[in-house]
């Protein structure tokens, strides 16, 4: 009866599988893989596409723009995309800066990054890599061939990606990058290799608002730009906007604030001769079509047959300076002309001396921070405690009872002085930095942040640099160093061993801040207008003289100057702190203090109060020394 | 503690106004070191060989428990209620007997006097962030060191019958341990305390130092066993 139950179940067993198997194949055998996806797609499709510096073209020592495409990602989750720079240093081959930029990965979405960075040897090659929940995903490695760095770069935005072969005889190696719009940087201080920007075409919508702002930032903050007008471009704007001899909407809006001259009417001359009478060398014969330039006030130019062709001028209180040329140099006769190069000279300018010496500001601020004297107060005290109670309770006790007790004094001893030691070690870590702010205009100044980090006892420094606007990086090379740029600012993080010398690092940035200081033609009268802000020993500085002035409170001050209030600056007493004064001496003594000091114009030097700190030290006790200088160049009305 | 000699030595010690005095100096010479050594050595360079300051700390440990170890010993530093190894031999204790107290309350004074002065040395060496493992290893060869040599200060208060010629011997002893093994050559310069202290911070003790100074303990301990047989016998 069982053995007939069991054949009955195995037959209907047997029966059930076989129609399966008949009807149902897929029951029985999967289906096959679907089409490869992205994630499992050939290693070919998920290179890195990395655009490193101008076209290529790059400087050494300087922050430049690296834009990386990256492929579709096998998986979502937190991911990050690390460059590894390399630096000379005193270890020879050893020396990596390290860039990280935190992301968050979406499956199978190509995404593009973007990051600063800054090649220090440029023999060895940049790594990038990116890593998805901490494995790495991709990589790659960027050699930098020697013919592609510049000593000077110039960067042109031209559709004819030739015509400035001949601008590698100047001077200073200079460098040429023929770029699209879109290779342009969306941080203003990746424009520090550039020594002039080009730009001959633009398509007004190709600049995004971050590219624009950029670019105005620069040049503002010292940058030099071209614009070059082509005449037949010209045209027919002009015949667009419907109103001949008028202004034309040649360059795009945004660029309007920034211009020398407004462009007017498109002439025909018979001859280029006169611009090289001007710049030498020897002019090709026949016409040239120019548009009229139409110089606004205080704009310099130079006229060709009468007809303003060149017109530049400084947009704000910073270096910067914009150039307009009336005529297209890429075409005949000027594109033959040799003299050509010196005019190319003169709208490159001279290479600017730099107007801070970092170096030597980093060496007086480490030089700044001493051990904070409580530490000492606080050892001594608990050496003179644990002392004065072993030898009491043995003065007390003087049995084996009493030496065996002594042991727990030695014992709490043990656990206590590990704390103290590390309580020493934090206050020991300081960070001593100082601000030099200059306006540049348009309600906006630039700030340049020098700082050093002491980790005297050696050991891990957390800094953090605020805003994201202020692009930080080492001053100079560091092994074990990374920096993190996230959405609120940079993250620095390395160790410092016992006996290293203090870290510096630089920022530099923009921030809103409106200021200026008019001084009369007579020079009798100064009106200051420092906004919400309140100044401390404000003194003016031209050359080696001095004015010293007292504080001066928010808002507009008229002060009137006495011919004899100038003094010579080693007999101007400063009222303000030793390390403050020894800080403001090597901004106005230092190598690069000629930039400041012999420019046409005196500056106003104050001390700030009431501005947030760039960098901060994380997990430390003492707040550090802090000194904000203002640097208002003085115009003359 | 099954050791008369041991016991009484301990209690002496203990209760020695002598030994308080020794280690109010003792810790205050440490404490001091530790306090002057507090700013950081910016001027040392980072991985340099020169030793850090908490190595000279290590370096007066080691001479002052040498000295006050072996000084006890050899009756320089006479102990309040402590016999002399020599005053023993006509008590009823045999010889095996007093040497083993003498030698074990020697390095348990000085193994005291090492914990005493231990967190001194754990503050120095936590705000420099050294491994605890170098303090260790140091400890211990300075204990090995300091025995061995106060062994001949043991070994000297049973050879020598009068107290100026023991003392002479004693300070020409410890000169030339401390200042003419300098001239060894440099294999064997790791002989000389102090260079034995600075190869031990390093995280490993030199091996031909804790030998020859355990060995030199053990043969003026044998040593002085035999001469108290002798004198008994006699």
């Amino acid at each position: 009866m069982r053995r007939a139950r069991a054949w009955r179940s195995g037959h209907a067993l047997a029966v059930l599988c076989g129609l399966a198997l008949v009807c149902w194949p897929a029951a029985f055998f999967h289906p096959p893989p679907p089409p490869a996806r992205a994630a499992s797609s050939p290693a070919a499709d998920r290179r890195l596409d990395v655009r490193l510096g101008f076209g290529g073209i790059v400087k050494i020592g300087v922050p430049l723009p690296l834009e990386v495409v990256l492929p579709p990602l096998p998986a979502s989750g937190p991911a990050e995309m690390v460059i590894d720079a390399p630096a000379l240093g005193p270890q020879a081959g050893q020396v990596v800066t390290t860039t990280a930029v935190p992301f968050e990965s979406v499956a199978d979405t190509v995404r593009v990054i973007g990051a600063p960075v800054v090649i220090s040897d440029p023999r060895r090659p940049l790594n990038i890599r990116v890593m998805v929940r901490g494995q790495k995903v991709l990589g790659t490695s960027v050699a930098v061939s020697p013919e592609r760095v510049g000593g000077r770069v110039v960067v042109a935005l031209s559709d004819d990606r030739t015509g400035l072969a001949a601008l590698h005889r100047l001077p200073g190696r200079v460098a040429v990058a023929y770029v699209t719009a879109e290779a342009l940087p969306r941080r203003w201080q990746e424009y520090a290799a550039v020594d002039l920007l080009v730009i001959r075409d633009l398509d007004p919508a190709a600049l995004d608002v971050a590219q624009q702002e950029a670019l105005l930032r620069w040049v503002r903050a010292g940058g030099r730009l071209l614009l070059v007008v082509r005449p037949a471009a010209a045209a027919r704007s002009t015949e667009t906007a419907g109103s001949p001899g008028g202004r034309a909407p040649v360059f795009p809006a945004y660029l309007d604030s920034l211009l020398p001259a407004d462009v007017g009417p498109i002439r025909a001359l018979s001859s280029a001769a006169g611009l090289a009478a001007q710049y030498g060398g020897t002019m090709p014969s026949g016409p040239l079509t120019v548009a009229t330039l139409l110089p606004r006030a205080g704009a310099g130019h130079v006229d060709l047959s009468g007809v303003p062709v060149i017109a530049s001028a400084d947009p704000g209180m910073g270096a910067g300076q914009v150039m307009i040329w009336g005529f297209d140099p890429w075409r005949p006769p000027l594109i033959e002309w040799s003299g050509r190069l010196r005019l190319w000279e003169e709208a490159l300018g001279r290479e600017p001396a730099p107007r801070l010496d970092m170096e030597g500001l980093a060496e007086h601020l480490a030089a700044g921070t001493p051990l904070d004297p409580t530490v000492h107060a606080q050892v001594f005290t608990a050496i003179l405690l644990y002392t004065a109670l072993l030898l009491g309770l043995r003065r007390w006790a003087p049995t084996v009872a009493g030496a065996a007790g002594a042991l727990l004094i030695v014992l709490a001893a043990l656990g206590a002085f590990p704390v103290l030691a590390e309580i020493v070690r934090d206050r020991s870590a300081t960070l001593a930095q100082v601000t030099i702010i200059e306006p540049v205009g348009a309600g906006s100044a630039r700030a340049t942040t020098v700082a050093v980090v002491a980790v005297p006892y050696g050991g891990r420094y957390r800094v953090t640099a605020t805003p994201a606007e202020m692009l930080a990086e080492p001053l100079t090379p560091a092994s074990d160093l990374r920096v993190v740029l996230g959405r609120a600012g940079s993250e620095l993080t390395g160790v410092l061993r016992s006996g290293d010398p203090p870290r510096p690092f630089l920022a530099v940035g923009a921030i809103p801040l409106s200021a200026s200081a008019v001084l009369s033609r007579d020079g009798r009268s100064l009106a200051v207008d420092l906004s919400g802000l309140r100044a401390g020993h404000v003194e003016l500085r031209w050359g080696d003289r001095l004015y010293p002035l007292a504080d001066l409170p928010a808002g507009r001050t008229v002060r009137e100057l006495r011919p004899d209030g100038w003094t010579a600056v080693a007999s101007g007493g400063r009222s303000s702190s030793e390390w403050s004064a020894r800080v403001a001496d090597v901004i106005f003594q230092g190598s690069g203090a000629d930039a400041i000091l012999k420019s046409a114009t005196p500056v106003l030097a104050a001390e700030l109060d009431g501005l947030a700190p760039v960098f901060t030290l994380g997990g430390v006790r003492a707040p550090g020394r802090r000194l904000t200088v203002l640097l208002v160049p003085l115009e003359r009305r | 503690m099954a050791n008369p000699v041991l016991r009484g030595d301990l209690r002496a010690r203990s209760g020695s106004p002598k030994v308080w005095v020794l280690e109010a100096i003792y810790l205050g010479v440490l404490g001091a070191l530790v306090i002057l050594g507090l700013p950081p050595e910016l001027g040392r360079l980072a991985g340099s060989h020169e030793p850090s300051l908490y190595v000279a700390v290590l370096w007066v440990q080691i001479v002052l428990l040498t000295y006050f170890a072996s000084a006890c010993l050899a009756q320089e530093i006479a102990v309040d209620g402590e016999k002399a190894a020599v005053d023993l031999v006509f008590a009823p204790f045999p010889a095996g007997v007093i040497v083993g107290g003498k030698s074990l309350s020697s390095l348990v004074t000085i193994l005291y006097w090492l914990l005493l002065g231990a967190p001194l040395l754990v503050l120095t060496t936590t705000i420099r962030q050294i491994p605890i493992g170098s303090l260790l290893s140091a400890a211990g060869l300075i204990a090995v060191a300091a025995w061995g040599i106060a062994q001949i200060g043991l070994l000297y208060s049973v050879v020598f019958e009068a107290e100026f010629s023991r003392t002479v011997a004693h300070w020409i002893t410890l000169l030339v341990i401390f200042a003419g093994t300098t001239l060894l050559p440099s294999s064997l310069q790791s002989l000389n305390p102090v260079e034995a202290t600075t190869e031990a911070a390093g995280g490993f003790p030199p091996a031909i130092a804790v030998a020859a100074y355990a060995g030199l303990g053990a043969l003026c301990g044998i040593w002085t066993w035999g001469r108290l047989r002798r004198l008994a016998a006699a």
